[in-house]
């Protein structure tokens, strides 16, 4: 069997809203490895975001644990404090957001080298130029994101997700907010980028043609 | 309930912090206006009770030849009065008045001696004028009518004799007229002002039993109805701004035919008067420009709470709702808080003028020794005036957030907010100044120059958002190859000026106010520290009664030998070019301080002509050079002016003629200034005591200077209380603002933490931008402040007083600004940025998706 990227049981998330228990999560487990897709599916309201907060570490679960194995070393993020959470996904995840999420006062090139800046990485702006460029961006660098267009966003976005050299990317929904084509485009992009650099995806989505040529599927539960 | 006014409601309750906030930003502006006004009204009420204590509420005096007036007189002058005689119109109360300057011993040989001034009243026709005299309804004050000599003696007097004030006791009285025995039956305090000498009050009769002058008065007191305008638009300002208008002071003396003459004696009262005016003039500005902070605060929250609700407005249209509707809306909203905001405020203001009149009250208690009745004065009028203030301001600044509102298309995308106005800002700017200039036309007064310290914290206001994104961008160029997260602020600062900006013009108003005005009250207190100082550079002063021409012979050569030198001046009323006008002749004799120690504005105090007070001078635009013509026996006499000096006693111009010129004199009120004492001032003080003329008050000048000043600080606490409070309203409307760009932001930081952003930087961003405006804005305000403070010093005060200050530009009132105005920047950003510090990513991320 292959090395082992992340390792996730019995991790479940239940919400308490008033006095009314929601179970999103229950007992759920997988293992992803290095340079692998996974692909979790669902409907709406599934828990698709929930469980990738959890793997991001961005919550806690309610039982369980996710461990990451990166850099030599296990990350249990089901125990670690909010301190080291943070430096590690610092330094080892790249997001992918629905809304692309750029800093609306930085330029794109900024928005880049954001990342390798935080990550003390050497000429972090060589490095952001670098990624603008392999993804046909080169001309845009200097443009505010509300001058760029969806798909200009989102590229951006995932050239930010990759300028710190990470293990995984996660990304929830990356096309859900452009239309098929650019859609697509963006996606196959990024896909190709990925297989290059033999980097794992968590790919959150409830489009099917996405899901295709994965390694792997989860696929959760209905919406209570 | 329509729906549309349904969701109208949820979205007030959704932003009900910052809907609270705006209603406390009306409620504090109402507040501060309402309580000025009050404060105001009760303190000038207050300040002339307490005029009242220390001199008693008399305003004039009627003498006679030698100082004394028949007691035979005194039933038919108050008949005259009674019966509405024209010259007794304006006086509300006469009382005669018996008095002598003695001392107290506990024995009739040998043993500690006390100098009092002995105070003779009819307790009937004085109620009301002194405080320290019984009320006639008490039993001391019956006690002192039907059982002759029996007194009352202040009990700081007592203890220096080693009595117990609270028994009864007998003393012996020494006085010209030998030594009598007295019963004390009541003591009184009379605080601060005892200024080393005592009061002893009796009855009429038994004063002079004790002086040996049956059959005379002293004089007898007049109380006139102080000059206030009483009739049409005058007393209608003045009520509606109280302090704003202020009463021509004239004081003349008036000859009653038969030897007698009313004398005024607003000299002795003068000081404090001129202080209190000019206070309640600082204090009403003060109130206006409170009004101003208050205005942006709800601008500000307005604009704020339309641009929230950008998107709903923008549904709305979408769904067919009229623009009209829309604005209806938004106005209908503000009314609803502008009168929440009133009620608040109306009590707030009740609240805040007892806590300020306290403060009057202390000024009045240190000074007079006892708690002054200060009260507030019912009147609607203020009432009615905040109240509509409030909602007529709230209306007016709801109106460009109302006229925003409804221009949202329907995608809810239009309101782009008209950032880059620059031409816009820059016109409002151009006629603001043109305003300034306008105002400062001599025309228009030192109302004017009010006029004018109000569009200069307007321009300060427009100024503010342009200023702040220079500083920005200038700091960003500066830091360019700083780390993108201090870049990520600066961005982050330039861009929330839309929310910011209103609340950091109103902070800027609120330091520019406490600067100019800190500014002009340490010039004021230095300039008049100086003026005191010259004035009463004599360790010792005293006031002689009645009228004189020369110094008493016994008096000369005693003084000769215990002193190193004294000036003797006698002082008569006059008209100079149709304005009163004080005259003193001025003898001098041994070593004096240069120039009498008066603080010169221009040239000298010389033998060879007169020097004139700074207020006469501007009135009659007389310097240096320029003559003067005034009534002399003999004739009228053109007098050469040497000198102009500093005067900040009220009252009519002043003007010292030196010996040599006034010759021969005419009688007045004539008083003696003592330099150098030889010896121990006490044994000085014991001898002139002996040898004075009866009825001759001795003055400890040191003790008087400390007082003038502690009642100088006191005074103007208030102002600083206020200026705290528009300070505090400033801080709050940069909270209000830094709150809703922090939820703004919420979204932006979910982000940052995701990729990894350490939880403290939203906090290091959040209190950044804080200390970015602050400082920014009191830099602003540091310029401005000393405009504010120039308009004050060289046109209000000059203008409204005639006195001008001397410029006094202390560095740590700029330093305290700066630091208030960080932490007011702080402690606004406090929460927003603890809010951030708890929230964790994914609760943050949450936002995201509920703003998507
Ligand atoms: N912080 C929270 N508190 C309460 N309920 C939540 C919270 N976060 C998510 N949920 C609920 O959990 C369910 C799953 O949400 P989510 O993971 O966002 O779904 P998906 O991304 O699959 O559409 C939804 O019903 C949502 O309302
Ligand atoms: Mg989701």
């Amino acid at each position: 069997m292959a090395s082992v990227l992340l390792e996730v049981e019995g991790l479940t998330r239940v919400f308490t809203q008033g006095d009314r228990r929601i179970p999103v999560l229950e007992n759920v487990a997988f293992v992803l490895s290095p340079g692998q897709r996974l692909t979790i599916t669902g409907r709406s309201g599934s828990g698709k975001s929930t469980l990738l907060n959890l793997l991001a570490g961005l919550d806690r679960p309610d039982a369980g644990h996710m461990v990451w194995r990166v850099a030599g070393r296990d990350w249990n993020l089901a125990e670690l404090d909010e301190t080291t959470r943070t430096a590690f996904r610092r330094r080892h995840l790249g997001f992918v957001f629905q809304f692309f999420n750029l800093v609306p006062t930085l330029t794109a090139l900024e928005n880049v080298a954001l990342l390798a800046e935080l990550n003390g990485l050497d000429d972090p702006f060589g490095r952001a130029r670098w990624r603008l460029q392999r993804l046909g961006l080169a001309d845009r660098e200097d443009a505010f994101p509300d001058t760029l267009s969806g798909g200009e966003q989102q590229r951006v976005a995932i050239a930010r997700a990759l300028v710190h050299e990470p293990s995984v990317i996660l990304a929830d929904e990356p096309t859900g907010n452009l239309d098929r084509d650019t859609g697509d485009a963006v996606f196959a992009q990024l896909l190709e980028v990925l297989a290059e650099e033999n980097r794992a995806l968590v790919l959150v989505t409830h489009d099917p043609a996405l899901a295709i040529g994965g390694d792997a599927e989860l696929a959760l539960g209905r919406a209570p | 309930m329509s729906l549309l006014l349904r969701s109208h409601l949820r979205h007030l309750w959704r932003d009900r912090w910052q809907t609270l906030l705006a209603v406390f930003g009306i409620a504090t502006g109402v507040a501060v206006v309402l309580a000025v006004d009050l404060a105001n009204a009760a303190s000038r009420e207050a300040m002339r009770l307490a005029t009242q204590q220390l001199d008693g509420a008399a305003t004039h005096a009627i003498t006679g030849a030698g100082g004394r007036v028949a007691e035979s007189e005194y039933p038919g002058l108050r008949l005259r009065w009674r019966q509405g005689d024209e010259r007794f119109a304006d006086v509300r109360a006469m009382a005669p008045v018996v008095t002598a300057e003695v001392r107290l011993s506990r024995a009739s040989e040998e043993g500690p001696v006390w100098p009092v001034q002995l105070l003779g009243v009819d307790p009937v026709a004085d109620a009301g004028m002194r405080a320290a005299v019984p009320s006639p309804a008490g039993g001391a004050a019956g006690r002192l009518i039907s059982e002759a000599g029996t007194v009352l003696v202040d009990a700081g007097s007592l203890r220096q004799l080693g009595i117990d004030p609270e028994v009864e006791s007998t003393l012996w009285v020494r006085s010209s007229a030998g030594m009598r025995a007295v019963r004390v039956i009541a003591s009184f305090s009379l605080g601060d002002r005892a200024l080393g000498q005592g009061l002893m009050i009796a009855d009429i009769a038994t004063a002079q039993e004790l002086l040996d002058r049956v059959g005379w008065l002293s004089r007898i007191d007049l109380e006139r109805e102080q000059a206030t305008p009483t009739a049409g638009w005058a007393a209608f300002l003045e009520r509606l701004f109280p302090g704003l208008v202020m009463a021509p002071v004239g004081s003349e003396d008036e000859d009653l035919g038969g030897g007698l003459r009313v004398v005024s004696l607003a000299e002795q009262a003068a000081d404090t008067r001129a202080l209190a005016a000019s206070f309640q003039l600082n204090l009403a500005a003060l109130g206006l420009l409170a009004l101003l902070v208050g205005l942006f605060l709800v601008h500000g929250a307005l604009t704020h709470a339309v641009m929230r609700r950008a998107r709903s407005f923008g549904r709305l249209r979408a769904l067919g709702v009229q623009a009209a509707e829309i604005y209806r809306m938004v106005m209908a909203e503000a009314v609803v808080m502008a009168v929440l905001g009133v009620l608040a405020g109306l009590l707030l203001g009740r609240w805040l003028a007892s806590g300020l009149l306290l403060l009057v009250a202390g000024t009045l208690e240190n000074l007079y020794g006892q708690v002054a009745a200060v009260a507030l004065v019912p009147d609607l009028l203020p009432l009615a005036k905040a109240a509509s203030v409030g909602i007529l301001a709230t209306v007016l600044a709801a109106l460009p957030a109302a006229s925003r509102a409804s221009q949202v298309t329907p995608n809810g995308r239009s309101m782009v907010v008209r950032q880059a106005d620059g031409p816009r800002r820059a016109r409002w700017i151009l006629l603001l100044l043109l305003a300034v200039s306008a105002a400062l036309h001599p025309r228009l007064g030192y109302a004017g120059g009010l006029l004018a310290v109000g569009a200069v914290l307007l321009i300060a206001a427009a100024l503010t958002p342009p200023w702040i994104r220079a500083c920005l961008r200038l700091l960003l160029h500066v830091l360019r190859l700083a780390p993108l997260q201090v870049r990520l602020l600066l961005r982050d600062s330039e861009r929330g000026l839309l929310r910011s900006g209103v609340a950091a013009a109103a902070l800027v108003i609120a330091m520019a106010t406490a600067l100019g005005m800190g500014l002009m009250v340490e010039s004021f207190r230095s300039s008049v520290d100086r003026w005191l100082d010259a004035r009463l550079a004599a360790p010792l002063h005293l006031q002689f009664a009645g009228e004189h021409r020369v110094l008493p012979e016994s008096l000369a050569e005693l003084l000769s030998q215990s002193m190193d030198g004294h000036v003797f001046r006698v002082t008569w009323s006059d008209r100079v070019a149709g304005q009163p006008v004080r005259v003193s002749r001025i003898s001098v004799s041994g070593e004096l301080p240069e120039d009498l120690g008066l603080a010169m504005l221009v040239g000298r105090f010389a033998g060879h002509g007169v020097a004139i007070s700074e207020p006469l001078a501007r009135r009659l635009q007389l310097s240096v050079g320029s003559t003067l013509t005034l009534p002399m026996i003999g004739g009228e006499r053109e007098l050469s002016i040497t000198g102009v000096f500093r005067e900040y006693g009220a009252g009519p111009g002043l003007i010292l003629v030196p010996e040599a010129l006034a010759l021969p004199a005419l009688p007045g009120s004539a008083a003696l200034e003592l330099y150098g004492p030889r010896g121990d001032l006490d044994t000085v003080v014991g001898a002139l005591a002996a040898a004075v003329p009866e009825g001759t008050r001795i003055r400890h000048n040191e003790a008087l200077l400390s007082q003038a000043r502690a009642v100088f600080d006191r005074t103007f606490q208030v102002t600083s209380v206020l200026q705290a409070i528009a300070g505090a309203v400033a801080a709050l409307g940069l909270f209000a603002a830094l709150t809703a760009l922090g939820l703004e932001r919420r979204a932006q930081f979910g982000v940052l933490r995701t990729l990894g952003v350490g939880r403290l930087t939203p906090v290091v961003q959040n209190i950044g931008e804080a200390v970015l405006l602050a400082t920014a804005a009191v830099l602003l305000a540091m310029p401005l402040g000393v405009a504010v403070a120039i308009i004050l010093m060289e046109v209000v005060n000059v203008r409204a007083f005639g006195w001008s200050l001397d410029w006094h530009f202390p560095s740590w009132l700029f330093l305290q600004a700066l630091l208030a105005s960080l932490l007011a920047g702080l402690l606004a950003a406090a929460l927003p940025a603890w809010s951030l510090y708890r929230a964790t990513p994914a609760a943050l991320m949450m936002e995201v998706r509920a703003d998507a």
